[in-house]
């Protein structure tokens, strides 16, 4: 059997395909985290119109935020935190950097108020979890009220399944948790902070909550 | 044939980056430890662990460390998960769990009856434990205590608890004796001078208030995890310790105190114990493993006291081996130098350093035992085979997923480098 060889044009052509190939998906892994970035500045932009919307108020006082809508704005000056949270925790939900989880009471409600928000990627505003400590503020503001929760320990590691940091608070308190990946960049546990209530307020409803 | 080898080594570079070559895949379980403590006081039934750092890791991974500034006498086998260590200075981090920041937690004091005879200054502990971002341990551990040392006054602690019926010139001139007995073989001096210039200072000693029997200065302990590419180091680190007897002032010509009793600056005996190490390290690829340890060198300073000013004659301590001074006295004390060994075998490594064991003041209510610098660590691996991924049973949903399972850019980077690769192969054709 005779194995015809290949002409050096097609080896040529073949070579810098595959380069180009490379190169593009090489680019593409490298941008993809300002592309998240880029795309969660977006949706944070639609959302803030929405939450300053007339209508907000009433739909969050009725429980009618669907997954994806604006739920509160989460601020924590002691990282730089300042950004919209989405109700839901799925994947495109947390798009938009950070989501509510929705099994969870609403900001300041007695129990445990749980918010996932990204590391590293889609506008990582919990990229400097890891830094927050006991007494560090969290400020958790609704189209109705404001509530200021306190650090009350340092970050934990969890496994990723563990939901007890979720489910496991103690009885007769509203706390905040605040979950994300862990390491950064890497989906292997999660890393956990605690937070409770130390002030809350209602008083917001009609003032504005411009964000 | 040029070109055939570039094109061959550009398709195993393809091959390499497509992904993991069918059929079993090798991993490394290991299991590390390592711990270090500073000192260990044993004051008749009573005693202390001061200085503690402990750590162990596996490849689950899970990471534990420990950084104590003081707990309960510890026996040879401390249980890491359940140490009788103080809260207020001791720090446990844990991977997964709490990783910790490695700032200290301090505080300074002791149990009774401990108390009432051994000062404390600070003692302090930290502890961080973590993965690196290759997946292996990282652990850092100190433990440390500023200054021992004991609080009775050298004429209450060591005269009246030798002498019940009460300290009378008969008493003295008979310890006076002992001491010059012992002191002049070991100076090289003439028993009548050695016995004058004990006499002075004992005079100057018990009209004195601030004259300590014991002061003790103590480096920290240290067990640190380290990562370093493919290989992993547990290495445990006691920093050595510096303890002066029988603090006696410094007199001029005239026999007049010119300087503090301190026991470190100027006791009669200043027994110095230098560094000692033991480290382990693993091999996380071939899951092979060796050890390296360093025992403690001792050496002894006994006081010329017919010497004005501050003056030494030293005894070194071979390791191993012990030494006695001040034989036959209220302060005889015995010093036995400690020793290292290793032990290596197919994946498995262990290195000790032995605690310098002192045995202080033994005609004081039987005298201070004193244990320094023991440091410990050990490696164990092997490798198995993973044929099939492992079945691992898991909940059914995780908590929100919001990292990246992907190391975006150690893959770009790969890809870019790739794709240079590919145009320099390219231009090789072209050349033909």
């Amino acid at each position: 059997m005779k194995i015809r060889r290949l002409s050096p044009r097609l080896v040529r052509r073949g070579l810098t395909a595959l380069a180009v190939l490379l190169a593009l998906t090489g680019l593409g892994f490298a941008s993809y985290p300002f592309v998240t970035d880029m795309w969660t500045a977006r949706i944070q932009h639609g959302l803030r119109g929405e939450f300053t919307q007339a209508g907000s108020a009433e739909r969050y006082k009725l429980g009618k935020i669907e997954t994806g809508d604006p739920l509160t704005r989460i601020q924590i000056p002691r990282i730089g935190v300042d950004t919209l949270v989405v109700e839901g925790t799925t994947l495109a939900a947390l798009r938009a950097g950070a989501g509510h989880y929705p099994e969870t009471p609403l900001p300041g409600e007695p129990g445990n108020v749980a918010i996932a928000g990204h590391r590293t990627t889609y506008g990582k505003p919990f990229n400097r979890m890891d830094e927050l400590g006991p007494g560090d503020k969290v400020i958790l503001t609704t189209p109705i009220g404001r509530h200021v929760y306190q650090v009350i320990s340092r970050p934990i590691v969890v496994d990723p399944y563990d939901w007890s940091a979720i489910h496991d608070y103690p009885k007769g308190g509203s706390f905040l948790t605040l979950t994300s990946c862990h390491p950064e960049g890497s989906a292997q546990y999660r890393i956990v902070v605690r937070a409770k209530l130390i002030e809350s307020s209602n008083d917001v409803a009609q003032k504005g909550t411009s964000v | 044939m040029k070109k055939r080898f570039a094109v061959l080594a550009l398709v195993a570079l393809i091959g390499a980056l497509a992904g993991t070559p069918a059929g079993a895949k090798q991993r490394t379980n290991f299991a590390l430890t390592g711990e270090a403590r500073a000192l260990e006081v044993a004051l008749g039934d009573q005693g202390v662990t001061l200085g503690l750092s402990l750590t162990k890791a596996d490849s689950t991974p899970q990471v534990l460390g420990v950084g104590a500034g003081q707990c309960t006498l510890l026996g040879n086998d401390a249980d890491p998960d359940n140490l009788p260590c103080s809260d207020e200075n001791t720090v446990v981090t844990r991977y997964p769990g709490t990783p910790g920041d490695g700032n200290p937690t301090c505080s300074g004091s002791l149990p009774a009856p401990l108390n009432s005879v051994l000062t404390l200054r600070v003692a302090c502990g930290s502890s961080l434990s973590n993965l690196s971002k290759s997946g292996l341990p990282i652990s850092k551990n100190s433990g440390k205590i500023l200054e021992l040392g004991a609080k009775a006054p050298l004429d209450v602690a060591l005269l009246q608890s030798l002498l019940p019926g009460g300290i009378n010139q008969g008493t003295i001139d008979n310890l006076v004796q002992d001491l010059t007995n012992t002191l002049a073989p070991v100076l090289d001096a003439a028993p009548q001078e050695v016995q004058g210039a004990l006499e002075n200072i004992l005079q100057i000693v018990q009209g004195a208030t601030d004259t300590e029997a014991i002061k003790i200065e103590l480096g920290p302990s240290e067990s640190n995890i380290t990562p370093k590419g493919q290989t992993v180091t547990v290495d445990s680190m006691a920093a050595g310790a510096r303890i002066g007897l029988l603090g006696l002032p410094t007199v001029d010509a005239q026999g007049l105190q010119v300087g503090a009793a301190d026991p470190l600056e100027n006791g009669l005996v200043i027994i110095e114990v230098g560094q000692s190490r033991s480290s382990a390290t693993l091999d996380n690829v071939t899951a092979s493993a060796d050890a390296a340890a360093s025992a403690a060198i001792v050496t002894v300073k006994v006081r010329d006291v017919t010497s004005p000013t501050p003056k030494y004659v030293e005894v070194s301590v071979a390791p191993g081996q012990s030494v006695t001074v001040l034989q036959g006295t209220p302060a005889e004390s015995t010093i036995t130098a400690a020793s290292s060994s290793t032990e290596e075998g197919e994946g498995r490594a262990t290195a000790a350093a032995d605690a310098v064991s002192l045995h202080l003041l033994k005609g004081v209510n039987g005298g201070i035992r004193l244990a320094l610098g023991r440091t410990v660590a050990g490696v164990t691996a092997d490798t198995t085979e993973e044929t099939t991924p492992p079945v691992q049973k898991k909940p059914p949903t995780s908590l929100p997923v919001t990292g990246g399972a992907l190391p975006f850019g150690t893959l770009a980077l790969v890809l870019l480098v790739s794709a240079a690769g590919t145009l320099v192969v390219r231009r090789r054709f072209g050349d033909r």
